[in-house]
């Protein structure tokens, strides 16, 4: 099941994101499934479809801000 | 005729079960599970794309999320993500750029490559570019991503091939075995014949796709009443009919709306929203138009539409609203509607419009420049009229079915 969070995370990247760190816990990421852009006026926001062992999770980076916001997180079920 | 004897260069690609495969890819824990994208996730909201592993239970694009747990009820059902998809649908137009320029986008998942005289055909056989073209849509793009591919001769039969097997089917229609592909096919596995083609097809004494290709034209122009009849004995002899781009002739945009709405109050402030969208595509592409269509279909099944000549070309969405509203006071709903549709016709190019007597015109389009400009920076919406905002949580952004025109909207601004 798909659970929106909305929350700012802090993300580890070489490349694609290799870890993020959100509520205290530092989850590894094990795979980055999809990697596209938008732009919401001039805006360019990257989004990145990654999972862990155990969560899917869809990862927000505004080009502007340089932030990071977890907008999603799934199991799948 | 004859059969068309050259060889193939055509090739169809189709993207399987498009966004259900992309969610696939994006989100692992999804692969080998039932999936389905829809435009509501409620009971009632349609099926958009359903994965293959839902197309084998029986469940289709189309049917109701209801109808799709009915069958399944381990169906997981996501919402659409349209941001995602167009960017796969580009890195896929990145990707067949490499092998010709002269290809076009049918939908957000399908491509149609004319690869004569391409330097791709030079080393290689088109089925080994066809099979390169899938390893790297895998290996690039996203190892879940499968896509069927035809080739043929001609457009239409590049299609029919991508249909022979899908997933991940690689087919090809050509001299040596249309016979035995058109053999198997049934009359309405052709894209374009349905029950009523059919139905015409079969007055003539033609019932299987060999009759079809074997009647005399003389019969297929009396069965399609039409020079149509001569183009379809065009298309199953592997020649050419169907290299025709259109130009764009309108700028639309519609919603179906999932609550019971069916008062005019609660119809403008969507109207409003949705006119205001149409507007803002058509001023991004410099037009201006003459003219505004309404359409409106009634969850009881009937629908009611008009279009209307302005009195000059207009690009404020304020005029364009005034014109609408006026066809949504016509209409006069009394029952709920379910889809709204509001289209503007007749485009000019925007660069010299009657003064005004009573009106600044030039004012007016400086106005309406500088809001564009606003929403150009901040987002769109960001600054509209008050009834507009009324209608953002209906007016949601969403892929068009087919939608082409679209599609070259968000190439443009995807730069």
């Amino acid at each position: 099941m798909a659970e929106a969070i909305d929350e700012k995370v802090t993300v580890g990247m070489s490349d694609f994101p290799k870890w993020v760190k959100w509520r205290a816990r530092v989850h590894k990421i094990e795979k980055v499934g999809l990697h596209y852009t938008f732009r919401e006026g001039r805006v360019l926001y990257h989004i990145f479809s990654v999972s862990t062992k155990t969560l899917a999770m869809k990862l927000r980076f505004d080009t502007e801000t340089l932030g990071w916001r977890l907008e999603e997180v799934s199991d799948g079920i | 005729m004859e059969f068309n004897s050259s060889p193939s260069y055509i090739m169809h690609i189709d993207l399987n079960s498009c966004f259900a495969t992309i969610e696939q890819q994006a989100n692992p824990f999804l692969r080998g599970k039932p999936v389905a994208v829809a435009a509501f996730t409620s009971p009632g909201g349609c099926i958009l794309a359903a994965s293959v592993e839902a197309k084998r239970l029986g469940i289709k694009t189309g049917m109701r999320v209801r109808d799709g747990r009915a069958i399944y009820s381990g169906l997981i059902v996501l919402p659409s993500d349209p941001w995602k998809y167009r960017n796969v649908h580009l890195k896929l137009r990145k990707l067949i750029a490499d092998y010709t320029n002269d290809f076009s986008p049918k939908s957000i998942d399908e491509f149609v490559l004319n690869l004569k005289d391409y330097p791709a055909l030079e080393d290689s056989p088109i089925k080994v570019v066809a099979q390169e073209i899938k390893d790297r849509i895998r290996s690039e793009i996203g190892e879940w991503l499968t896509v069927s591919i035809g080739i043929a001769p001609n457009r239409y039969l590049a299609k029919i091939a991508a249909g022979l097997r899908k997933p991940d089917g690689l087919d090809e229609i050509n001299k040596d075995n249309f016979l035995s592909v058109y053999s198997k096919l049934k009359l309405t596995d052709l894209t374009g014949i349905k029950a009523r083609n059919a139905a015409r097809l079969n007055g003539m004494g033609i019932y299987s796709v060999l009759d079809f290709y074997q009647a005399p034209i003389w019969r297929l122009k009396a069965a399609f009443h039409s020079i149509t009849g001569f183009y379809w004995h065009a298309r199953l002899s592997g020649y050419e009919v169907d290299d025709i781009e259109f130009g764009r002739r309108s700028y639309g945009n519609s919603v179906a709306l999932g609550k019971n709405l069916s008062k005019i109050e609660e119809l403008s402030p969507i109207l409003a929203r949705l006119t205001e969208k149409m507007c803002g595509r058509l001023r991004g592409a410099r037009y201006c138009a003459g003219g505004i269509h309404l359409m409106l279909t009634f969850k009881n099944g009937s629908w009611w539409h008009k279009g209307r000549l302005l009195i000059q070309p207009y690009f404020d969405s304020r005029d364009f609203y005034k014109a609408a509203f006026k066809l949504l006071i016509e209409a006069d709903p009394k029952t709920p509607v379910l889809n709204i549709a509001v289209s503007c016709f007749g485009l000019t190019r925007n660069r010299c419009l009657q003064l005004g007597l009573f009106e600044d015109v030039d004012k007016k389009r400086d106005l309406v420049t500088a809001l564009d400009s606003v929403n150009e920076r901040w987002g769109g919406f960001t600054v509209g009229s008050a009834r507009s905002f009324g209608g953002a949580k209906i007016v949601m952004d969403r892929i068009a079915f087919g939608g082409v025109k679209e599609l070259e909207e968000f190439t443009l601004n995807s730069g």
